[in-house]
């Protein structure tokens, strides 16, 4: 099956190889930074084994003109400083022509100044803050998943859609990460409330620290903010924790909870199993089983095949980031040329696992940010992908617009 | 004479009504009761006042027993923070990178070992920024870069403490989708010169965090308070004022922790709870004063017959019987008063009939001297002057004046068996003969009346009896029974056996007596005949007293009297039978 996923891709390039390549063409070096081992350290683990299935699917087209990729893994541990590190001797001593990956947003941000100041491209894969591209970019960072704008940009047409109040303003209350990813998110929704009209109030902001393991205090100040829906901004363990803790404050009853970012990442429900709530309004950048075409059904039983279970969403950013640089070296005119190469990249249409029949992933060239389909669904019984008994339905889909979302806000990140 | 009557008669009217104010208002069952009452009562109402204080006092109980030594931990804790990130600063400031960074003026460059320090100690959750700012406070790196900031918040609306050798400006409170802060600055000294600021630009939350530990939204929750100016939530965000109930020392200059009203979510239950306990200790005090109230009409129901009934005892009357069906002792008293009533009866009845027959036997030893002797002396007279009478008329005279005598002789004679009865020489008695007799002796006078006599009954029922007052007794009553038939009528005998006594019946259906006239026919000179001596019925029951037996009437009037006689067997009759 993974054939007709390579199929596709080998589709799209073109079955003809260039002529007069004679010479076999020096493989393209890459170095992923993911957490393999500490916080957030299956989402680098599920990077991993998508790089591979992407580098496997790559040998495995007939297509002679792909390139040779060599990519390097390195466990970041979340750290910041330690990811820096590890960028800095990716670019001086192993020469890599690539840098990708990253899970954290401020770590993303601390290497791509890395990477602009070594003029060295990165493909980030699985991070999501807007600033990377808008204040942050520069002409070597390109984004391969949605970011956090996109997902919220859907869940402001969700809640325009589905929660406006006739009598009253809607209160909202956010609680995210402390930091730039979850004020990020959390500017970008009140944005795009504005836009689409929404009349709503503040009811709360709270910003518990990156890897939380006692929401109480938070918990106890969201309950009594009588608020009409609860955003949540938190991803991995943190979202586990959140849920797990919430169930005892009654959180869930007196208020709607949504999550646009993260919350439907399958290592979520994963992880809850039966204490996964029912009925929460959530979204991720991949779903296990959404769209439900056969690339995506491929994908998703090709990892679990591999890895003896079943894909996060990380998997899906890292497949993507794999097969982004192959895509752009490939065509590139010289791939020895960071500018072909740029232009290639922005020029970027990948047809993934995660796009539904009809659209294929479309790179914008001006944010360098990858525009894809965000669904939103809510939680209902679903044990076909265990452990998780809980997947999402009743789906709301949501389309890109034609380009990365700019909004006019002054607001620099603390 | 007559107004000491009166005053006897008040006299007694007081005496009763002394003896029956007990009874109706606090006899002794009440007042024992009463005191019991009270007794139950007061530890109740006083548990009860003592809880209500209590519970009404609990938060304040709770923040003076426990929360108190909390409040001072928690600020103990918070000053180590501050401490910590002091020392913190304290070590980047001091770093001869840093001097050197400050004293390249224009050109500062920070050096690699600065900078992976800066970013190393920058990872640290509770910091969000590191800045090295000149002189003029403008900043000159930011560590990390991202986190740079704009614009420096004015210094004159923000709080500022100089302690020692740093000085804290803020808080800065959450604004516009960002969290608050607070800077900690430490001047850069070569030569006792200031050559620039290294700040900590810290995470608010991570200092207000250390407050959970005290929350109780239900009943409290702190604040932390900077120069009474700023107050701030657990989390970071700003804060209302409210009620403050206790606060700590300044864990830093300027900074406390105030402990303020919660939501008060128990205070509805809490006083519901408060005045369930209050309704359900006031139903209870009704209720023991219910249940006191009945055991007291009960035991006074049962009290108040025995004492009306030793009243009555007191006051001669051996008649009033007390009900026997009280409970455990109760039962046992009235029983036991019921005995000692009746014995005591009995008693001053014997008494009273020993000294009255005592003054009768003196009576009649004085009738027999001073009017049967010289009566015999003029019978005897009126004898002789009679046998030399001559004259027929005088003689008829002096007949009818033996005759008088002898009348008056028999009138004394009866008296003296009455008041001094022979005693009874028992031999077996045939009852049939002794009827027979007794009817031929009567039938003349039964006749004459058109009484009907007519025997029946066990014709071998033996008596051990004196012949001579078996005689007498059924004269006795038998002539009282055609007495009480002028018409004539029918006088039955009958004799029978009955629980080992010879049991003997003699009915008429003549007029009959009430009830008041039974009371009164066995007292001795009692009589309803003008001629009568009121003697023959106490006669026939003392006779029949002496002889072991006993006597019952009843009578109706217009329907006839029955007199039943008991006596014992004759034990030789008996034994032959048996």
């Amino acid at each position: 099956m993974r054939c007709l996923l390579a199929g596709a891709f080998a589709l799209l390039s073109g079955l003809a190889a260039p002529f007069g390549a004679s010479a076999e063409p020096p493989a393209v070096k890459v170095g992923c930074l993911f957490p393999l081992t500490g916080p957030g350290g299956l989402y680098g683990r599920d990077s991993a084994v998508a790089v591979q299935m992407a580098l496997d699917d790559l040998s495995a087209l007939a297509v002679p003109d792909y390139p040779q990729l060599d990519v390097k893994i390195a466990d970041t541990r979340s750290k910041a400083l330690r990811s820096v590190q590890i960028a800095q001797s990716f670019i001086e001593e192993d020469e890599i022509d690539f840098l990708c990956g990253v899970v954290s947003s401020s770590i993303a941000r601390a290497v791509s100044a890395k990477a602009l100041k070594h003029e060295v491209f990165f493909i980030g894969t699985d991070h999501a803050s807007p600033s990377l591209v808008s204040e942050d970019l520069h002409p070597y960072y390109f984004r391969v998943s949605n970011d956090t704008r996109q997902s919220m940009l859907a869940g402001a047409k969700y809640i325009a859609e589905n929660h406006r109040l006739a009598d009253r303003p809607l209160r909202i209350a956010f609680v995210g990460p402390d930091y730039e990813y979850g004020y990020q998110a959390w500017e970008d929704l009140r944005a795009f409330l504005d836009q689409q009209d929404v009349d709503y109030e503040v009811s709360g902001e709270y910003w518990p620290k990156l890897f939380e393991t006692d929401y109480t205090l938070y918990l106890q100040q969201l309950t009594a903010s009588s608020s009409d829906i609860v955003v949540s901004g938190h991803w991995g363990l943190d979202l586990v924790t959140f849920v797990k803790q919430a169930g005892q404050f009654d959180l869930f009853e007196e208020a709607q909870f949504m999550n646009f970012d993260a919350g439907a990442n399958y290592e979520i429900f994963a992880e809850l199993g039966n204490d996964m709530p029912l009925g929460l309004v959530l979204s991720a950048r991949h779903h296990v089983n959404w769209p439900p075409t056969e690339r995506n059904t491929d994908f998703v039983n090709a990892f679990h095949a591999r890895a003896g279970r079943y894909p996060s969403y990380a998997a899906q950013g890292a497949y993507a980031g794999v097969w982004a640089i192959a895509e752009a070296v490939r065509h590139a005119e010289d791939p020895s040329n960071k500018d072909h190469i740029r232009a290639e990249l922005e020029g970027l249409v990948l047809p993934l696992p995660e796009d539904p029949k009809g659209f294929m992933s479309t790179m914008d060239p001006a944010s360098h940010q990858l525009l894809q389909v965000q669904a939103i669904g809510r939680t209902m019984f679903n044990n076909r992908y265990p452990p998780a008994t809980v997947q999402l339905g009743d789906w709301s889909v949501y389309f890109p617009p034609d380009s990365w979302p700019k909004l006019n806000q002054g607001a620099s990140a603390d | 004479m007559q107004h000491a009557s009166k005053d006897a008669k008040n006299w007694a009217k007081d005496e009763r009504l002394k003896l029956s104010l007990p009874i109706t208002r606090l006899n002794v069952v009440r007042r024992y009761l009463l005191g019991a009452l009270f007794a139950a009562l007061i530890p109740l109402a006083l548990i009860a006042g003592l809880y209500d204080r209590y519970s009404a006092n609990l938060l304040n109980n709770l923040i003076a027993n426990r929360v108190e030594t909390n409040l001072e931990a928690t600020a103990a804790r918070m000053s180590n923070f501050m401490a910590v990130q002091v020392k913190r600063l304290e070590n980047i400031a001091d770093l001869p990178d840093a001097t050197d960074f400050f004293k390249a003026g224009s050109k500062n460059e920070v050096s690699l070992l600065l900078s992976d320090i800066l970013s190393l100690e920058a990872e640290n959750p509770d910091i969000y920024a590191i800045e090295l700012s000149d002189n003029d406070g403008t900043i000159l790196h930011t560590v990390p870069r991202t986190r740079s900031r704009s614009q420096p918040p004015s210094h004159s609306t923000l709080p500022l403490v100089q302690h020692e050798s740093v000085e804290v400006l803020g808080p800065v409170l959450p604004d516009k989708g960002r969290p608050g802060w607070f800077l900690i600055s430490k001047p850069v000294m070569v030569d006792h010169q200031k050559i620039g600021t290294v700040s900590l630009r810290m995470r608010l939350a991570s200092l207000t965090e250390q407050t959970g530990a005290l929350v109780e939204p239900s009943v409290f929750e702190p604040q932390i308070v900077v120069f009474d100016r700023v107050r701030l939530t657990p989390v970071g965000t700003a804060a209302a004022p409210k009620d403050v109930i206790a606060m700590s020392r300044q864990f830093f200059p300027g900074w406390r922790i105030h402990l303020v009203s919660g939501r008060n979510d128990y205070q509805e239950p809490k006083t519901y709870i408060r005045y369930l306990l209050m309704f359900v200790a006031v139903l209870t005090a009704l209720g023991v004063i219910f249940l006191f109230y009945k055991m007291s009409m009960r035991l006074s129901g049962y009290l108040q017959p025995l004492s009306k009934g030793a009243q009555a005892v007191a006051n001669g009357d051996f008649s009033v019987r007390v009900i026997e069906d009280g409970p455990g002792e109760l039962g046992i008293l009235a029983r036991s008063y019921n005995r000692m009533r009746e014995q005591l009866g009995k008693l001053i009845e014997s008494r009273v009939e020993v000294e009255r027959r005592a003054a009768l036997g003196s009576m009649a030893a004085g009738i027999a001297h001073e009017i049967r002797n010289p009566l015999t002396t003029v019978s005897t007279t009126v004898h002789g002057l009679k046998r030399s009478e001559e004259d027929p008329m005088r003689k008829e005279m002096f007949d009818v004046i033996s005759s008088e005598i002898a009348r008056a002789d028999d009138a004394i004679s009866e008296f003296l068996n009455y008041a001094r009865p022979s005693d009874p020489e028992k031999e077996p008695v045939s009852v049939k003969e002794a009827f027979r007799t007794i009817k031929t002796l009567i039938s003349a006078t039964a006749h004459e009346k058109h009484v009907v006599i007519s025997i029946s009954g066990e014709s071998d029922l033996v008596l051990l009896i004196d012949p001579t007052h078996f005689r007498q007794i059924l004269l006795n009553l038998m002539l009282n029974a055609i007495e009480a038939m002028p018409g004539g009528g029918h006088l039955t005998i009958r004799a029978y056996r009955d629980s080992g006594h010879a049991v003997l019946l003699i009915a008429d259906d003549g007029i009959g007596m009430d009830d008041t006239l039974q009371t009164k026919i066995m007292r001795p000179f009692f009589t309803t005949r003008a001629n009568g001596s009121g003697l023959g019925l106490p006669i026939t029951k003392q006779l029949v007293d002496a002889n072991d037996g006993t006597i019952a009437i009843e009578s109706e009037p217009q329907v006839g009297t029955t007199i039943t006689l008991t006596f014992p067997f004759s034990r030789q009759t008996s034994g032959e039978r048996s």
